[in-house]
């Protein structure tokens, strides 16, 4: 074997790492995009919600709910409605579920009434996020899995860089119409004018995970220094009743510095050595996580707080922050969207032209991948549409609506693949693009159809969430429409014949 | 001035791409108006002026983050026109400017 360049060696490491995990990327960075606008999508999600409350209205009644709902929860979390949000989130645990074992519950609770009467069960946005670094997989192997694929897209992005010789002469390159050059120009188009962003998400992405794959990560101590401001206490077996948790939550709120609320914990509640627990919201600075109150809930009285000084730390929460996106301001939020759009994009576009550069191979290696990634790639998309389908058309009441909602979700991607597999490539494209442009397209009409919010009545009430979700939908549906039309347009070029034998 | 930066980053990778040769024959550029060596110089000048822009709209650390995030956007713009209609770049730069100076003035 002749000896290569290291570029060579570069290119060889770019092509087969990106393979490796490439479609699991590729769901992973889809989903992640998404999960920028979770609340929002939360919000779209459970359209029965249109009133505002004050956050500190809001989680009161919440607690006043859990309470008489939730008593025997050994804890209770909360996530407080803000600018993004209008419903409180709450976990919590009811004693029995299916197989007699108690269970935890992630319900939304109507800002006003602090009760999920009349508010559709589903995990909303939240799923989008979950599936992003945990893959629907038992804990901790989907974490395992995400943090790995975070690390071999940072080998691939750096192996890439190396690989590409023309980066600045090429920048503003594309050249239609020409085939595998196209589609590196594209590849490259893509990966190069948000480079930053891919370093910046891949790199920070690995790092909120770190704490799995180092090896003293778990250990209590570990843990203990990672988060003091995690202060409890142990079970009295006393019941006491509990203080009034507005002083509480506006006592924390004058610590933050007139910041706002983030998440609210209770460990054992209803006991006399009830603990609330007060978190300072994300949105309002870049670390995550930056500050924390600790009250006994008996008597109301304060007893910690915790605001994070050590520079490591600090630092660490930065970057974890950055991943998260949450400080940013709806310009930001575009940003972010429309970069982890360009990621997701990149990455598709790497796996065609895996295939592309290999054209005319007929093994079943290259046949499988060709086919794998026609049905991953056009699969994410329906998937999510399918979701959000899901949302609109299956009753209120039925049992189990949340799962239901996730089933579609798996349903749609698992039918995705299949057709895929079976379709030729060409037709494969066609078909599951067309569906993905139909799914998207036509979800703002069923939005409006089933729920009565309108694109005229949201500019009316000066809703932006709904009409946003509608516009991007519309969007995303035009760019799968134009998908299919382009691979139906597309005339493969002649095979050339070898001059007369 | 969050449109300001925009304008004038749009502005910037114009004249980047124009500054590049065959991009310049592409855009059908008349030969006297080539002048790569001044278009990368503006061009560059008017990145920076963008990034200040950010910085002075959100602070050092949030007008950074959202000045990297907006190059994304803004290069591939220019991109699609340079590939779709390249003769419409050199219109480009003059216009985003102004409406760059009208912003940040507002």
């Amino acid at each position: 074997m002749k000896p290569r360049s290291f570029r060579q060696s570069m290119a060889w490491l770019h092509g087969w790492s990106g393979l490796v995990l490439g479609w699991l990327l590729f769901a992973i960075a889809a989903s992640g995009t998404a999960s920028v606008f979770k609340n929002e999508i939360s919000d779209w999600m459970r359209p029965e919600v249109t009133a505002h409350a004050d956050p500190i209205e809001a989680l009161a009644t919440a607690l006043a709910y859990l309470h008489a709902a939730a008593p025997n929860s050994p804890s209770w979390y909360l996530t407080a409605p803000d600018a993004r949000a209008s419903t409180t989130l709450a976990l919590f645990q009811v004693p029995k579920g299916v197989d007699g074992k108690p269970v935890w519950h992630t319900r939304a609770l109507d800002p006003v009434t602090g009760r999920p009467d009349g508010i559709r069960d589903t995990l909303g946005g939240e799923f989008l996020y979950r599936f992003h670094f945990e893959l629907q997989l038992p804990y901790p192997w989907g974490r395992m899995i995400a943090s790995a694929a975070g690390m071999l897209l940072l080998v691939t992005l750096i192996a890439g860089i190396i690989t590409h010789k023309r980066m600045f002469a090429d920048f503003f390159t594309l050249r239609p119409d020409k085939g595998k050059r196209s589609w590196l120009d594209l590849h490259n188009a893509l990966g190069v004018f948000a480079l930053p962003f891919h370093l910046m998400i891949s790199l920070t992405g690995v790092l909120t995970l770190i704490t799995l794959t180092l090896p003293w990560g778990a250990s209590t101590r570990a843990i203990a220094e990672l988060s003091p401001g995690f202060i409890t206490r142990p079970t009295t077996h006393r019941p006491a009743p509990a203080a009034d948790s507005r002083t509480m939550l506006r006592d924390a709120i004058r610590r933050f510095g007139n910041g706002h609320i983030g998440s609210v914990a209770v460990d054992n509640p209803g006991d006399a050595a009830a603990v609330l627990r007060i978190s300072r919201n994300d949105a309002d600075q870049l670390a995550d996580g930056a500050a924390t109150a600790t009250y006994a809930m008996a008597t109301g009285r304060p007893i910690a707080f915790y605001a994070e000084k050590r520079p490591a730390k600090r630092t660490y929460d930065v970057l974890y922050g950055l991943h998260l996106g949450r400080f940013a301001p709806t310009f930001a939020h575009w940003l972010y969207f429309v970069c982890g759009l360009l990621l997701t994009a990149t990455i598709a576009s790497g796996l065609v032209l895996w295939t592309r550069s290999r054209a005319g191979g007929t093994g079943f290696g290259h046949l499988l991948v060709a086919r794998l990634t026609v049905g991953a790639v056009s699969g994410m998309p329906l998937a999510i549409a399918a979701f959000f389908w899901a949302n609109r058309l299956l009753p209120a009441g039925m049992p189990f609506r949340a799962d239901a909602e996730v089933q579609w979700f798996f349903g749609a991607l698992g039918i995705a693949l299949i057709v895929g597999l079976t379709l030729r490539p060409r037709w494969g494209w066609i078909a599951l693009m067309a569906l993905a442009a139909a799914g998207w397209s036509l979800l703002p009409l069923l939005s409006a159809l089933t729920t009565g919010r309108n694109p005229a009545l949201s500019i009316a009430r000066r809703d932006w969430i709904f009409l946003g979700f509608d516009l991007v939908a519309l969007l995303l549906g035009i760019a799968a429409a134009a998908i299919a039309l382009s691979v139906t347009r597309h005339r493969p070029a002649p095979a050339r014949v070898r001059g007369p034998a | 001035m969050m449109l300001a930066s925009l304008a004038l980053a749009v502005a910037a990778m114009a004249l980047l791409a124009l500054s590049i040769h065959r991009h310049a024959v592409s855009a059908r550029l008349a030969l006297e108006q080539r002048r790569p060596a001044a278009m990368r110089f503006a061009g560059w000048v008017m990145l920076l002026f963008s990034c200040a822009a950010d910085i002075s709209d959100s602070g050092w650390r949030l007008g950074l983050i959202e000045w990297i995030g907006q190059l994304a956007p803004c290069a591939a713009a220019i991109t699609l026109l340079l590939t779709n209609r390249p003769t419409m770049l050199p219109r480009v730069p003059v216009p985003a400017l102004m409406i760059a100076l009208v912003a940040a003035w507002w």
